[in-house]
Protein backbone atom coordinates (compact mmCIF):
# COMPACT_ATOMS: atom_id res chain seq x y z
CA UNK A 1 0.00 0.00 0.00
CA UNK A 2 2.82 2.28 0.93
CA UNK A 3 4.48 1.45 -2.41
CA UNK A 4 1.36 2.47 -4.32
CA UNK A 5 1.31 5.76 -2.50
CA UNK A 6 4.95 6.38 -3.29
CA UNK A 7 4.39 5.54 -6.96
CA UNK A 8 1.41 7.90 -7.19
CA UNK A 9 3.44 10.64 -5.54
CA UNK A 10 6.31 10.17 -7.99
CA UNK A 11 3.89 10.19 -10.94
CA UNK A 12 2.29 13.41 -9.73
CA UNK A 13 5.69 15.02 -9.25
CA UNK A 14 6.81 14.00 -12.75
CA UNK A 15 3.59 15.40 -14.28
CA UNK A 16 4.14 18.69 -12.46
CA UNK A 17 7.75 18.97 -13.68
CA UNK A 18 6.68 18.13 -17.23
CA UNK A 19 3.93 20.76 -17.08
CA UNK A 20 6.34 23.43 -15.86
CA UNK A 21 8.82 22.65 -18.63
CA UNK A 22 6.15 22.62 -21.30
CA UNK A 23 4.78 26.02 -20.41
CA UNK A 24 8.13 27.69 -19.74
CA UNK A 25 7.86 28.03 -16.01
CA UNK A 26 11.34 26.67 -15.30
CA UNK A 27 13.49 28.50 -17.86
CA UNK A 28 13.06 31.89 -16.31
CA UNK A 29 11.14 33.27 -19.33
CA UNK A 30 7.70 34.77 -18.79
CA UNK A 31 4.97 32.65 -20.38
CA UNK A 32 3.62 35.43 -22.58
CA UNK A 33 7.02 36.53 -23.95
CA UNK A 34 6.96 36.90 -27.74
CA UNK A 35 10.31 36.06 -29.33
CA UNK A 36 11.45 38.91 -31.55
CA UNK A 37 13.75 38.02 -34.41
CA UNK A 38 16.97 40.07 -34.28
CA UNK A 39 16.30 41.28 -37.83
CA UNK A 40 12.89 42.59 -36.74
CA UNK A 41 14.60 44.51 -33.92
CA UNK A 42 16.91 46.09 -36.45
CA UNK A 43 14.00 47.02 -38.68
CA UNK A 44 12.23 48.71 -35.80
CA UNK A 45 15.30 50.93 -35.21
CA UNK A 46 15.39 52.18 -38.79
CA UNK A 47 11.63 52.51 -39.25
CA UNK A 48 11.60 56.32 -39.69
CA UNK A 49 13.87 56.09 -42.78
CA UNK A 50 11.91 57.28 -45.82
CA UNK A 51 12.65 55.12 -48.88
CA UNK A 52 13.03 51.35 -49.04
CA UNK A 53 16.55 51.73 -50.54
CA UNK A 54 17.62 53.79 -47.57
CA UNK A 55 15.97 51.24 -45.31
CA UNK A 56 18.03 48.42 -46.80
CA UNK A 57 21.22 50.48 -46.69
CA UNK A 58 20.65 51.43 -43.08
CA UNK A 59 19.86 47.84 -42.13
CA UNK A 60 22.97 46.50 -43.88
CA UNK A 61 25.21 49.12 -42.23
CA UNK A 62 23.73 48.44 -38.83
CA UNK A 63 24.35 44.71 -39.10
CA UNK A 64 27.98 45.23 -40.04
CA UNK A 65 27.40 43.97 -43.55
CA UNK A 66 28.50 45.53 -46.83
CA UNK A 67 27.29 48.99 -47.80
CA UNK A 68 24.11 48.95 -49.92
CA UNK A 69 24.78 50.02 -53.48
CA UNK A 70 22.06 52.08 -55.14
CA UNK A 71 20.54 50.50 -58.26
CA UNK A 72 22.32 51.83 -61.37
CA UNK A 73 20.23 53.81 -63.77
CA UNK A 74 20.22 52.24 -67.27
CA UNK A 75 20.91 54.70 -70.03
CA UNK A 76 19.67 54.09 -73.61
CA UNK A 77 23.34 53.91 -74.72
CA UNK A 78 23.90 50.90 -72.44
CA UNK A 79 20.60 49.28 -73.44
CA UNK A 80 21.44 49.35 -77.17
CA UNK A 81 24.32 46.78 -77.21
CA UNK A 82 22.13 44.47 -75.09
CA UNK A 83 19.47 44.35 -77.78
CA UNK A 84 21.99 43.76 -80.55
CA UNK A 85 23.73 40.91 -78.65
CA UNK A 86 20.34 39.36 -77.93
CA UNK A 87 19.48 39.50 -81.61
CA UNK A 88 22.84 37.89 -82.42
CA UNK A 89 22.17 35.12 -79.87
CA UNK A 90 18.71 34.44 -81.28
CA UNK A 91 20.14 34.20 -84.81
CA UNK A 92 22.80 31.73 -83.54
CA UNK A 93 20.09 29.63 -81.87
CA UNK A 94 18.13 29.47 -85.13
CA UNK A 95 21.29 28.31 -86.97
CA UNK A 96 21.97 25.80 -84.18
CA UNK A 97 18.45 24.33 -84.43
CA UNK A 98 18.80 24.06 -88.20
CA UNK A 99 22.17 22.32 -87.83
CA UNK A 100 20.77 19.90 -85.26
CA UNK A 101 18.03 18.98 -87.72
CA UNK A 102 20.64 18.53 -90.46
CA UNK A 103 22.67 16.25 -88.13
CA UNK A 104 19.59 14.09 -87.44
CA UNK A 105 18.87 13.81 -91.17
CA UNK A 106 22.50 12.98 -92.03
CA UNK A 107 22.63 10.35 -89.26
CA UNK A 108 19.50 8.71 -90.66
CA UNK A 109 21.00 8.84 -94.15
CA UNK A 110 24.26 7.29 -92.95
CA UNK A 111 22.38 4.58 -91.00
CA UNK A 112 20.43 3.72 -94.18
CA UNK A 113 23.69 3.52 -96.14
CA UNK A 114 25.24 1.24 -93.47
CA UNK A 115 22.16 -1.02 -93.56
CA UNK A 116 22.30 -1.24 -97.36
CA UNK A 117 26.05 -1.98 -97.32
CA UNK A 118 25.87 -4.55 -94.51
CA UNK A 119 22.88 -6.37 -96.07
CA UNK A 120 25.13 -7.05 -99.03
CA UNK A 121 28.14 -7.93 -96.88
CA UNK A 122 26.74 -10.09 -94.07
CA UNK A 123 25.09 -13.48 -94.40
CA UNK A 124 21.62 -13.67 -92.84
CA UNK A 125 22.71 -16.94 -91.24
CA UNK A 126 25.04 -14.93 -88.95
CA UNK A 127 23.73 -13.04 -85.88
CA UNK A 128 24.55 -9.57 -87.26
CA UNK A 129 23.40 -10.50 -90.76
CA UNK A 130 20.06 -11.65 -89.37
CA UNK A 131 19.70 -8.45 -87.36
CA UNK A 132 20.62 -6.04 -90.17
CA UNK A 133 18.11 -7.75 -92.46
CA UNK A 134 15.32 -7.35 -89.87
CA UNK A 135 12.63 -4.65 -89.70
CA UNK A 136 14.00 -3.66 -86.28
CA UNK A 137 17.25 -2.49 -87.91
CA UNK A 138 15.16 -0.02 -89.99
CA UNK A 139 14.07 1.68 -86.77
CA UNK A 140 17.61 2.30 -85.54
CA UNK A 141 18.72 5.50 -87.25
CA UNK A 142 21.88 6.06 -85.24
CA UNK A 143 24.99 4.86 -87.15
CA UNK A 144 27.00 4.58 -83.92
CA UNK A 145 24.37 2.26 -82.40
CA UNK A 146 24.44 0.06 -85.51
CA UNK A 147 28.23 -0.09 -85.23
CA UNK A 148 28.00 -1.02 -81.54
CA UNK A 149 25.44 -3.76 -82.24
CA UNK A 150 27.74 -5.19 -84.89
CA UNK A 151 30.67 -5.09 -82.46
CA UNK A 152 28.69 -6.71 -79.63
CA UNK A 153 27.48 -9.47 -81.94
CA UNK A 154 31.07 -10.08 -83.04
CA UNK A 155 32.05 -10.57 -79.40
CA UNK A 156 28.84 -12.37 -78.39
CA UNK A 157 27.50 -14.10 -81.51
CA UNK A 158 23.90 -14.53 -80.35
CA UNK A 159 20.82 -14.32 -82.59
CA UNK A 160 18.81 -11.40 -81.24
CA UNK A 161 15.11 -11.65 -80.51
CA UNK A 162 12.51 -8.89 -81.09
CA UNK A 163 13.30 -5.70 -79.19
CA UNK A 164 16.77 -6.79 -78.09
CA UNK A 165 18.67 -4.70 -80.65
CA UNK A 166 16.54 -1.69 -79.70
CA UNK A 167 17.48 -2.23 -76.04
CA UNK A 168 21.19 -2.31 -76.95
CA UNK A 169 20.79 0.84 -79.07
CA UNK A 170 19.01 2.59 -76.19
CA UNK A 171 21.82 1.69 -73.74
CA UNK A 172 24.41 2.85 -76.29
CA UNK A 173 22.72 6.25 -76.62
CA UNK A 174 21.93 6.68 -72.91
CA UNK A 175 25.30 5.26 -71.73
CA UNK A 176 23.45 3.79 -68.74
CA UNK A 177 24.80 0.23 -68.91
CA UNK A 178 25.76 0.20 -65.25
CA UNK A 179 22.08 0.38 -64.29
CA UNK A 180 21.90 -3.22 -65.47
CA UNK A 181 25.33 -4.65 -64.63
CA UNK A 182 28.78 -3.90 -63.23
CA UNK A 183 30.07 -3.10 -66.73
CA UNK A 184 28.49 -2.80 -70.17
CA UNK A 185 29.67 -6.33 -70.96
CA UNK A 186 28.14 -7.79 -67.80
CA UNK A 187 24.91 -5.85 -68.45
CA UNK A 188 24.70 -7.31 -71.96
CA UNK A 189 25.40 -10.87 -70.76
CA UNK A 190 22.74 -10.57 -68.04
CA UNK A 191 20.24 -9.06 -70.51
CA UNK A 192 20.77 -11.73 -73.16
CA UNK A 193 20.90 -14.47 -70.52
CA UNK A 194 24.13 -16.17 -69.42
CA UNK A 195 22.80 -19.66 -70.35
CA UNK A 196 21.87 -18.46 -73.82
CA UNK A 197 25.26 -16.77 -74.32
CA UNK A 198 27.05 -19.96 -73.22
CA UNK A 199 24.98 -22.14 -75.54
CA UNK A 200 25.29 -19.89 -78.62
CA UNK A 201 28.96 -18.82 -78.56
CA UNK A 202 31.81 -21.13 -79.62
CA UNK A 203 33.23 -23.51 -76.98
CA UNK A 204 36.52 -21.57 -77.01
CA UNK A 205 34.73 -18.27 -76.41
CA UNK A 206 32.58 -19.88 -73.72
CA UNK A 207 35.70 -21.12 -71.92
CA UNK A 208 37.31 -17.69 -72.23
CA UNK A 209 34.25 -15.96 -70.77
CA UNK A 210 33.96 -18.53 -67.98
CA UNK A 211 37.62 -18.02 -67.05
CA UNK A 212 37.33 -14.22 -67.16
CA UNK A 213 34.26 -14.14 -64.92
CA UNK A 214 35.48 -17.01 -62.74
CA UNK A 215 35.15 -14.99 -59.51
CA UNK A 216 31.75 -13.53 -60.34
CA UNK A 217 28.45 -15.44 -60.22
CA UNK A 218 27.53 -14.68 -63.84
CA UNK A 219 27.75 -17.96 -65.72
CA UNK A 220 26.10 -21.18 -64.55
CA UNK A 221 28.46 -23.84 -63.23
CA UNK B 1 4.71 -25.86 -13.63
CA UNK B 2 8.48 -25.77 -13.25
CA UNK B 3 8.89 -28.90 -15.35
CA UNK B 4 6.80 -27.40 -18.19
CA UNK B 5 9.00 -24.32 -18.07
CA UNK B 6 12.15 -26.47 -18.20
CA UNK B 7 10.73 -28.40 -21.16
CA UNK B 8 9.94 -25.18 -23.02
CA UNK B 9 13.49 -23.91 -22.40
CA UNK B 10 15.00 -27.14 -23.68
CA UNK B 11 12.82 -27.05 -26.81
CA UNK B 12 13.73 -23.42 -27.43
CA UNK B 13 17.44 -24.16 -27.11
CA UNK B 14 17.07 -27.12 -29.43
CA UNK B 15 15.26 -25.05 -32.04
CA UNK B 16 18.23 -22.65 -32.10
CA UNK B 17 20.90 -25.34 -32.10
CA UNK B 18 19.40 -27.66 -34.77
CA UNK B 19 19.57 -25.36 -37.84
CA UNK B 20 23.17 -24.44 -36.95
CA UNK B 21 24.16 -28.08 -36.84
CA UNK B 22 22.41 -28.68 -40.19
CA UNK B 23 24.12 -25.63 -41.70
CA UNK B 24 27.52 -26.85 -40.53
CA UNK B 25 26.98 -30.27 -42.09
CA UNK B 26 25.69 -28.66 -45.36
CA UNK B 27 28.73 -26.37 -45.44
CA UNK B 28 31.01 -29.35 -44.92
CA UNK B 29 29.41 -31.30 -47.77
CA UNK B 30 29.50 -28.20 -50.03
CA UNK B 31 33.20 -27.79 -49.25
CA UNK B 32 33.76 -31.45 -50.14
CA UNK B 33 31.97 -31.05 -53.49
CA UNK B 34 33.90 -27.83 -54.19
CA UNK B 35 37.14 -29.65 -53.53
CA UNK B 36 36.06 -32.38 -55.92
CA UNK B 37 35.42 -29.86 -58.74
CA UNK B 38 38.16 -29.31 -61.33
CA UNK B 39 40.20 -26.15 -60.79
CA UNK B 40 39.21 -23.29 -63.13
CA UNK B 41 42.00 -22.02 -65.38
CA UNK B 42 43.66 -18.99 -63.84
CA UNK B 43 44.08 -15.87 -65.92
CA UNK B 44 47.63 -14.62 -66.36
CA UNK B 45 46.28 -11.13 -66.76
CA UNK B 46 45.12 -8.91 -63.93
CA UNK B 47 41.67 -7.41 -64.10
CA UNK B 48 41.11 -3.87 -62.83
CA UNK B 49 37.43 -3.11 -62.28
CA UNK B 50 36.10 0.48 -62.28
CA UNK B 51 36.96 2.01 -58.90
CA UNK B 52 39.74 -0.49 -58.08
CA UNK B 53 43.17 0.85 -57.09
CA UNK B 54 45.66 1.45 -59.92
CA UNK B 55 47.95 -1.47 -60.66
CA UNK B 56 51.63 -1.23 -61.57
CA UNK B 57 53.62 -4.25 -62.74
CA UNK B 58 57.37 -4.78 -62.57
CA UNK B 59 57.66 -3.51 -66.16
CA UNK B 60 56.72 -0.08 -64.79
CA UNK B 61 53.37 0.01 -66.61
CA UNK B 62 50.57 1.41 -64.52
CA UNK B 63 46.88 1.10 -65.42
CA UNK B 64 44.12 2.96 -63.62
CA UNK B 65 40.37 2.43 -63.90
CA UNK B 66 38.65 5.13 -61.83
CA UNK B 67 35.10 4.72 -60.54
CA UNK B 68 32.34 5.75 -62.91
CA UNK B 69 33.55 3.82 -65.96
CA UNK B 70 31.53 1.03 -67.55
CA UNK B 71 34.27 -1.42 -68.44
CA UNK B 72 37.22 -3.36 -67.05
CA UNK B 73 40.87 -2.77 -67.88
CA UNK B 74 43.28 -5.72 -67.90
CA UNK B 75 47.04 -5.70 -67.52
CA UNK B 76 49.13 -8.68 -68.58
CA UNK B 77 51.38 -9.77 -66.95
CA UNK B 78 50.16 -8.87 -63.53
CA UNK B 79 53.71 -8.90 -62.08
CA UNK B 80 56.26 -9.61 -64.82
CA UNK B 81 59.74 -8.12 -64.92
CA UNK B 82 61.48 -4.98 -66.16
CA UNK B 83 61.75 -6.50 -69.65
CA UNK B 84 58.17 -7.82 -69.91
CA UNK B 85 56.10 -7.14 -72.99
CA UNK B 86 53.09 -5.73 -71.17
CA UNK B 87 49.64 -5.61 -72.77
CA UNK B 88 46.96 -3.35 -71.36
CA UNK B 89 43.46 -3.88 -72.67
CA UNK B 90 40.55 -1.46 -72.38
CA UNK B 91 37.36 -3.54 -72.52
CA UNK B 92 34.12 -2.13 -73.97
CA UNK B 93 33.22 1.26 -72.48
CA UNK B 94 36.23 1.38 -70.11
CA UNK B 95 37.59 4.79 -69.16
CA UNK B 96 41.05 5.08 -67.67
CA UNK B 97 44.74 5.74 -68.07
CA UNK B 98 48.01 3.96 -68.76
CA UNK B 99 51.44 5.33 -67.87
CA UNK B 100 54.95 3.94 -68.26
CA UNK B 101 54.44 2.42 -71.71
CA UNK B 102 57.74 1.55 -73.39
CA UNK B 103 59.12 -0.09 -76.54
CA UNK B 104 57.68 -3.59 -76.30
CA UNK B 105 54.37 -2.72 -74.62
CA UNK B 106 50.92 -2.55 -76.20
CA UNK B 107 47.59 -0.94 -75.39
CA UNK B 108 44.39 -2.18 -77.06
CA UNK B 109 41.20 -0.16 -76.82
CA UNK B 110 37.73 -1.57 -77.44
CA UNK B 111 34.52 0.08 -78.60
CA UNK B 112 33.22 2.89 -76.41
CA UNK B 113 36.41 3.11 -74.36
CA UNK B 114 38.38 6.24 -73.56
CA UNK B 115 42.11 5.89 -72.86
CA UNK B 116 44.68 8.41 -71.74
CA UNK B 117 48.04 6.85 -72.56
CA UNK B 118 51.56 8.05 -71.86
CA UNK B 119 55.02 6.57 -72.15
CA UNK B 120 58.24 6.56 -74.07
CA UNK B 121 57.42 3.98 -76.75
CA UNK B 122 55.22 1.04 -77.67
CA UNK B 123 52.09 0.51 -79.71
CA UNK B 124 48.49 1.58 -79.31
CA UNK B 125 45.83 -0.35 -81.23
CA UNK B 126 42.82 1.95 -81.18
CA UNK B 127 39.67 -0.09 -81.80
CA UNK B 128 36.73 1.35 -83.70
CA UNK B 129 34.53 3.52 -81.52
CA UNK B 130 37.29 4.22 -79.00
CA UNK B 131 38.73 7.62 -78.15
CA UNK B 132 41.60 9.04 -76.13
CA UNK B 133 45.02 10.59 -76.33
CA UNK B 134 48.62 9.42 -76.53
CA UNK B 135 51.48 11.39 -74.96
CA UNK B 136 55.11 10.63 -75.58
CA UNK B 137 57.04 11.68 -72.47
CA UNK B 138 60.42 10.57 -73.83
CA UNK B 139 63.40 12.88 -74.35
CA UNK B 140 63.97 14.47 -77.74
CA UNK B 141 65.51 12.03 -80.17
CA UNK B 142 63.89 9.08 -78.42
CA UNK B 143 61.49 6.47 -79.75
CA UNK B 144 58.00 7.26 -81.03
CA UNK B 145 54.75 5.64 -79.98
CA UNK B 146 52.90 3.99 -82.87
CA UNK B 147 49.13 4.32 -83.02
CA UNK B 148 47.27 1.88 -85.29
CA UNK B 149 43.82 3.14 -86.09
CA UNK B 150 41.20 2.43 -88.76
CA UNK B 151 43.57 0.44 -90.97
CA UNK B 152 46.26 3.14 -90.89
CA UNK B 153 48.81 4.32 -88.35
CA UNK B 154 50.59 7.42 -87.09
CA UNK B 155 53.55 8.12 -84.82
CA UNK B 156 53.66 10.21 -81.68
CA UNK B 157 57.17 11.70 -81.35
CA UNK B 158 58.79 12.60 -77.98
CA UNK B 159 57.18 15.63 -76.38
CA UNK B 160 53.96 15.35 -78.39
CA UNK B 161 50.40 14.59 -77.31
CA UNK B 162 47.96 13.47 -80.00
CA UNK B 163 44.26 12.71 -79.50
CA UNK B 164 42.69 9.81 -81.40
CA UNK B 165 39.16 8.73 -82.28
CA UNK B 166 38.74 5.26 -83.70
Amino acid sequence: MKRIHLALFALALATLVLFLFAFGGLDGRPEDTVMVHPRQDALADVAPVASSLELVAALATQQGEREAVPAPSISPATELPCASVQAELEAALVINNEQEQTIVELKAKLAAAIRARDRLTFDVETPYGAFIASHEAEEINDPYSLERIQDWLRQFPVFLGPGEATWIAERTSAKDWTRFGRTSEVALILYLGPDRVMSEVSPARAAELRAYYNDEPIFPR
Amino acid sequence: MRSILTLATVLLCASFALPQATATSTKASAKQSAEAKPVEPLLSLFRIKPGDPCHTNNDGVQACNPAGGSGDITIDPKTGSASSATTVEFKNDATGSVTGLDGNDTVNTANGSNATISGTGGTVNAGSGSTGSVSNTGAAGGASITVNIGGGSFSVPPGATIPFSG
